[in-house]
């Protein structure tokens, strides 16, 4: 019932997500999986010469996005451990 | 006696772009993709229309209409109207809503979310669906649909780079394929 409650309040486009699922603030890191693959396939679709080759090209750069970004969230967790927790 | 490299083909010609040609650059801001289907690339330009008007309404689905014109990121308004119609509709949308939302975010008392109650969370959010928020979820809606104008304006640069020849001259080393005639 409060599902249908929900359900029925929320305006697509007009209400936040949250509006209708409101712990959805909670993976809001997932939402970041659609964002890279857009890039991905935006930017190698203007390199790539063959169409065909297009999934491959963007399976890789985003792949390259995930793992620099992870890197990137290791190196800023260790800088803000050893810098600002330890000391 | 050892075989002579062959000289490679000659570049074409740099082409100067005319007025079509332009126009075809301004249809693909309007118009997320068009641009690459007015120039004969057809199936590029359907995979970016896809792409880009994907994310910008997934940007207004997670976000709603906070995600546009984010008053504390004016930076973002600037990149979600190089997004074409989806923002300037959504922009348009928006107006009709933002005294709606200044009228309940500046009452007397405004309502709060109750935050460690779930159950009243949840029944407060169902009363005042406009009033759900939450920092991350905006801003999420916030940077889909500025990536989705950044790429757009990224897809219009290479319009320009394909009718100019840039794009023939760097790519004319390769057997021409399927999927356009770059």
């Amino acid at each position: 019932m409060t599902f249908l409650s929900h359900a029925l309040a929320y305006t697509p486009f007009i209400d936040s997500l949250q509006a209708t699922w409101p712990d959805a603030s909670a993976y809001w890191m997932w939402l970041l999986a659609p964002l890279v693959i857009a890039i991905s396939l935006v930017y190698r679709g203007t390199k790539v010469r063959h169409l065909a080759d297009l999934p491959k090209a963007a399976s890789w750069l985003a792949l390259q996005i995930v793992l620099v970004m992870a890197g990137a969230a290791a190196a800023l967790y260790g800088i803000h451990y050893f810098f600002i927790r330890a000391v | 006696m050892p075989a002579t490299p062959q000289p490679a083909p000659p570049r074409p010609p740099a082409v100067e772009p005319d007025i079509l040609d332009y126009l075809s650059i301004g249809l693909g801001w309007l118009i997320p993709g068009a641009g690459h289907v007015a120039i004969g690339q057809t199936t590029r330009g359907i995979i970016f229309a896809v792409v880009i008007h994907g994310l910008f309404a997934a940007g207004m689905l997670v976000g709603g209409v906070r995600s546009i014109n984010p008053p504390d990121q004016a930076i973002w308004s600037y990149t979600q109207f190089m997004a074409g119609w989806p923002m300037i509709v959504s922009n348009y949308i928006q107006k009709q809503y933002a005294p709606q939302i200044q009228q309940l975010e500046s009452d007397a008392k405004p309502p709060k979310i109750p935050v460690d109650d779930v159950e009243g969370r949840r029944k407060f959010l169902a009363d005042h669906s406009l009033l759900a928020y939450s920092p991350e979820l905006k801003d999420v809606g916030a940077v889909y649909c500025g990536i989705a104008g950044m790429l757009n304006l990224l897809v219009m640069f290479d319009v320009l780079v394909r009718i100019s020849g840039g794009r023939a001259a760097a790519d004319d080393d390769k057997a021409p394929a399927e999927g356009g005639t770059a």
